[in-house]
């Protein structure tokens, strides 16, 4: 739920946007050739392919080139196996392995036993709180390498 | 790099999220992409306009959006929020939409007219608002913002998304998303005061 931060200081601002809300209630709407032009677009992306287009950022084309995926790829085994060589006690550090599939997918095995694990992403090693997390299947989680984030990192509790 | 750690389930097809109607999408299910576009256009269209695309290109500037989400579908990352990825899209798509305007040294009066055609139902499909007069003071008013200030009010205040979802959708910290917000409040008030 948004917490607005309304209240002092602001009363013709909270009215223009109470007037917004209760005045602005119909709802815009796609023209249906609109609609029927994007989903032929999407059912065929080969026959209507825009130009590429970078998303966010030009080095994004680099990332789908293939060329960044195993620099990063090589950065990040040499960060979870640094991580897995620094024992704090009481911690568990299990070997952690990362291959790269053919079809643009790396694959993390955890060595110890097919235990469950719970595995946090974030674009930021002190954001990891903020991050959602997933569960392991058989000792093993995949991510995939074409398109979000440039680096990614991974906390296995 | 786009996660599969735990491969989505569909969830019951009476009211399937849009999380897993993106999984069923992503797998080439027509009727889900048709249900993510239906279910989504206002909510595009909405913030395409509150981030000043006027109504004669915001259907294109939509169209845009909907292709850039389709064709990366299968990237999505499952347990993410898909409202957010669509919230940050349509604003990347919108300050693009500017930008280029702005090579093309599109007039104020571009965006105004957009207003007035919008305001009067024409192509944009708006129809009229009972309050026409308070809902474009504070469409007026967001101009002056920067994109950024412009983006979390509008995502904060208006589409009622909490720090922590605007800060995912703009990519950016909780800490930033409340400065530029309290720097948007200030500055709208002031405006808004001023012309009365």
């Amino acid at each position: 739920m948004n917490t607005q931060m309304t209240g002092h200081g602001s009363p013709d601002l909270d009215s223009a946007i109470s007037a917004w809300k209760n005045g602005s209630v119909q709802a815009e709407a796609l023209s249906e050739v609109a609609r029927i032009r994007i989903l032929a677009r999407a059912a065929n992306p080969g026959r209507h392919a825009p130009p590429l287009r970078a998303l966010f950022f030009p080095l994004r084309q680099l990332v789908l080139a293939g060329a960044l995926p195993l620099v990063l790829l090589t950065g990040l085994i040499g960060y979870v196996t640094l991580q897995s060589l620094v024992a704090t006690p009481g911690v568990e550090h299990p070997p952690i392995s990362a291959s790269k599939t053919s079809d643009g997918e790396v694959i993390f095995k955890i060595a110890n036993g097919k235990r469950v694990h719970r595995v946090y992403m974030s674009t930021s090693p002190d954001r990891f709180e903020q991050a959602p997390g997933f569960t392991t299947r058989d000792g093993a989680f995949r991510d995939r390498l074409d398109g979000g984030p440039d680096l990614v990192f991974y906390r296995i509790d | 790099m786009k996660a599969c750690v735990e491969r989505w389930n569909p969830l019951d097809d009476s009211d399937p999220s849009d999380e897993s109607l993106v999984a069923m999408a992503a797998e080439g299910n027509r009727e889900a992409l048709d249900s993510l576009l239906r279910r989504n256009e206002a909510r595009v269209l909405r913030v395409l306009r509150l981030m000043g695309v006027p109504a004669s290109d915001r259907e294109d500037v939509a169209q845009d959006v909907f292709l850039r989400v389709f064709q990366h579908l299968s990237g999505f990352r499952a347990g993410n929020s898909f409202g957010g990825w669509l919230y940050r899209i349509t604003v990347n798509a919108s300050n693009d939409y500017r930008g280029r305007a702005a090579r093309r040294r599109k007039d104020e009066s571009g965006w105004v007219a957009g207003l007035e055609e919008a305001a009067s139902g024409a192509p944009g499909q708006t129809r009229e608002l009972e309050s026409r007069g308070e809902w474009r003071r504070i469409e007026r008013a967001l101009e002056s913002l920067s994109p950024r200030e412009r983006a979390v009010f509008v995502l904060s205040e208006l589409e009622e998304l909490d720090t922590r979802q605007v800060a995912r959708a703009l990519q950016i910290t909780s800490i930033t998303v409340r400065r530029h917000l309290v720097r948007a409040r200030k500055h709208l008030q002031r405006i808004l005061a001023e012309g009365k």
